[in-house]
């Protein structure tokens, strides 16, 4: 039988794609996403409409590791299409494209 | 973790004692060429009253009897590579620090050679007896380089306690930079043990946040400086010096093609080809001339090597009569030809393959050319559903 080396399991050398990037949001008294501030600019951008929200949540078996809650919302702002989460467990924002 | 530091002191002196051995006895200096003067970088025993960094004017003067020799750093480095080669052949993992200083991971090796006596003595019998290695074996790099300071030649000290050492160790050998040694030296501290009562922010007020950290840890037996594990490709090499210089590309390209010869017929090119080429001149004025060609697919034919550094001789201007010229063979690999699959899949695969190699081998590093690979793609976490995975391991 082969001794447990008790390592964490990892893919060496493989990078993870489109991986979540943190942002800073302004939110309604809601808790709704109001401005935007994105990677590439200083300033808050407002939401001009939130055109789509729904909720993820998976991984509720692995309750010691962390259960995946998350708040997707699809925003138009500044006539850009962006694609936002809150983490309702860390309640922190990211920024994730192409899903 | 075990270190031992394999340390030959005066290299450059040692290599040209070797080299002509009726230098053994007589004061001697190798010198190098810096700014048109000839500075002096390694002294014999019996010369030394001269200090390492003056001009060979100054040295003369001091010692009238004095045997200058001009260095040269190919051989050195030869030697110091066979030496790294013969090393690694007893532990996996070494690191070339300088010229004659090569740290060797211990650790667990005791277990297979019979105690560190037994080892210390085969590392110390594992280069040429003319060198005089000595050995230090500590806990960590620093202080193994520390114990082969103190230990005779061809004579082992293991560093159980570091702080034994620690009034022996002045500034100058500490691994700082020279504006912090003389700093130190203005402040009276003459050795490293007088800075083991300071605290780590007296230090960092002093030297910065990074060098004062660094020092209290030395003064507290710790070395953070990680092992940096010495990849050793093997590369087949020929030196051709000549007694009248080669001033035509003809008589250029028959000695190439005669250490080509020789180096193709070496039992260990045996079954193997070459991926690219190093060539190095060296004129009779002492300039150097230094390329490095990457073939498209490895070669091991002779015809098609020299038929390719003939057509890079073309282009090059060289800067005068050549009288020593350096041939290295280097990236050996089993790949013999290219056979083409006949399948347009594998072959498409096989030509990306060979070009990712061949970019690797002009970079001289990993290439970030990856495969999208499809993980778990119908997850609702988006990162989790694809990676990117490298072509080449």
């Amino acid at each position: 039988m082969f001794q447990d080396s008790g390592k964490a399991l990892s893919i060496n050398q493989n990078i993870a794609l489109n991986v979540p990037i943190p942002i800073r949001v302004s939110e309604s008294n809601k808790g709704f996403p109001m401005k935007v501030m994105l990677k590439n600019s200083n300033n808050f951008l407002a939401v001009l409409t939130i055109i789509d929200l729904w909720h993820v949540h998976s991984e509720w078996w692995r309750k010691n590791l962390g259960i995946v809650s998350r708040m997707y919302y699809k925003l138009n702002v500044d006539e850009r299409i962006i694609i936002v989460f809150k983490d309702l467990n860390s309640n922190e924002w990211f920024v994730q494209n192409d899903l | 973790m075990k270190v031992a530091c394999l340390l030959i002191t005066h290299f450059c002196v040692k290599n040209e004692i070797i080299k002509n051995p009726e230098l053994k006895g007589v004061p001697l200096v190798v010198v190098a060429r810096n700014k048109n003067d000839l500075i002096v970088i390694d002294r014999s025993s019996e010369a030394r009253m001269i200090k390492v960094g003056t001009s060979y004017k100054s040295a003369i003067s001091v010692c009238p009897s004095l045997r200058i020799i001009e260095s040269d750093y190919g051989m050195y480095e030869d030697a110091h590579r066979q030496n790294m080669m013969v090393l690694n052949g007893i532990s996996p993992c070494i690191e070339s620090v300088e010229l004659g200083n090569i740290m060797i991971d211990v650790t667990g090796l005791e277990k297979l050679y019979k105690g560190f006596d037994n080892l210390a003595n085969i590392l110390l019998s594992s280069v040429p007896n003319e060198f005089s290695p000595r050995l230090g074996i500590a806990d960590n790099k620093f202080f193994s380089y520390i114990a082969a300071l103190q230990c005779d030649p061809n004579e082992c000290v293991e560093s159980t306690n570091h702080f034994d050492f620690m009034h022996k160790i002045t500034p100058n050998r500490l691994p700082i930079r020279p504006i912090s040694k003389l700093k130190l030296q203005e402040l009276g501290v003459n050795n490293l043990r007088q800075l083991s009562d300071w605290k780590i922010e007296m230090l960092q007020v002093q030297f910065g946040m990074n060098e004062g950290k660094k020092l209290w840890e030395l003064s507290q037996g710790i070395d953070s400086d990680l092992f940096n594990r010495a990849v050793i490709t093997q590369s087949l090499k020929r030196i051709i010096e000549a007694d009248d210089c080669f001033s035509t590309k003809q008589s250029l390209m028959v000695a190439i093609s005669y250490g080509l010869d020789e180096l193709l017929s070496d039992p260990l090119f045996r079954n193997k080809s070459a991926r690219s080429v190093i060539l190095n001149f060296s004129t009779v004025d002492k300039y150097f001339w230094n390329k490095k060609i990457n073939f498209k697919e490895p070669l091991f034919s002779k015809m098609k090597i020299v038929s390719i550094i003939s057509n890079v001789l073309d282009t090059v201007t060289i800067m005068g009569p050549i009288d020593r010229i350096m041939i290295e063979l280097t990236e050996l690999t089993g790949d013999l030809g290219a056979q083409k699959s006949m399948f347009l899949s594998t072959k498409k695969k096989e030509d990306l393959l060979e070009s990712i190699k061949q970019l690797e081998t002009r970079l001289g590093s990993k290439v970030p050319i990856y495969n999208i690979t499809e993980i778990d793609p119908c997850s609702k976490i988006p990162e989790r559903r694809s990676v990117l995975t490298r072509i080449l391991p």
